[in-house]
């Protein structure tokens, strides 16, 4: 219960407003309260993760424009995470020493797909954007 | 399971010759050939994974090709789009 609808309602039992002046002000009020109003659609789950790269429209060098857009199903990369648990343990601690070698602290034998989904939820207010001299990358889901 | 994509649109354009390549190959033919190879393959496979057990590598084995086409089968909707100076190349999953 909202404060808003415990004031009108103490307001109705100390006798202030009468019982359909409440009613009124609790459908003014409505019935969401202090909760949240959603103000638009409701999230959808993203289907695409987008990669854009465009060259910066501020660069000079204008003899190798290149211009990628890949479009990558959300899905496909779910079926993907589930070769994780192809990987033998002995693979594994292959894979995490060059890993580390590249100085990336990462155990893959931590990935798995329940912790994709809740990254896949996180994704939907994940935007990247990298620029460099020469181009600009934008990272999103859609 | 979803089905796995049938056409495959691969667009080649060069922009200086004005030249444009659209082809639409129907690749549902390569899935059907491979499943084909998969039934006969099978029990070869099922053998390998077997022998390659106490090695720990016969759970990757049997798994492999199954995983592989739940891949194929989520490839709809995947499109590669590269643009240079002189030449577009556009792939995309139908």
């Amino acid at each position: 219960m909202s404060d808003n609808q415990k004031r009108i309602l103490d307001m109705l039992a100390w006798g202030k407003i009468s019982a359909d002046e409440a009613q009124k002000l609790l459908a003014a009020i409505g019935s969401g309260g202090d909760e949240p109003r959603s103000t638009g659609a409701p999230l959808r789950s993203p289907k695409y993760l987008r990669v854009v790269i465009q060259p910066n429209p501020d660069a000079t060098k204008e003899d190798d424009v290149k211009r990628v857009n890949v479009r990558v199903p959300i899905n496909l990369i779910r079926a993907g995470i589930k070769f994780t648990s192809l990987i033998p343990a002995e693979a594994s601690e292959q894979v995490n020493e060059a890993l580390k070698e590249k100085g990336i602290n990462f155990d893959v034998r931590n990935l798995k797909p329940e912790d994709l989904e809740e990254l896949i939820e996180a994704l939907h207010d994940l935007e990247v954007d990298i620029q460099n001299g020469q181009e600009k990358v934008h990272v999103y889901v859609e | 399971m979803n089905c796995p994509p049938l056409l495959l649109r691969l667009d080649l354009s060069e922009t200086e010759h004005h030249g444009r390549v659209v082809l639409w190959l129907p690749i549902f033919l390569a899935w059907l050939i491979l499943a084909a190879i998969l039934i006969a393959l099978s029990p070869l496979i099922i053998l390998a994974a077997l022998l390659a057990w106490p090695f720990g590598w016969g759970k990757t084995v049997l798994l492999f090709i199954p995983l592989v086409c739940n891949c194929i089968c989520h490839l709809h909707g995947l499109e590669v789009n590269i643009e240079r100076k002189d030449r577009v190349l556009f792939i995309s999953f139908k």
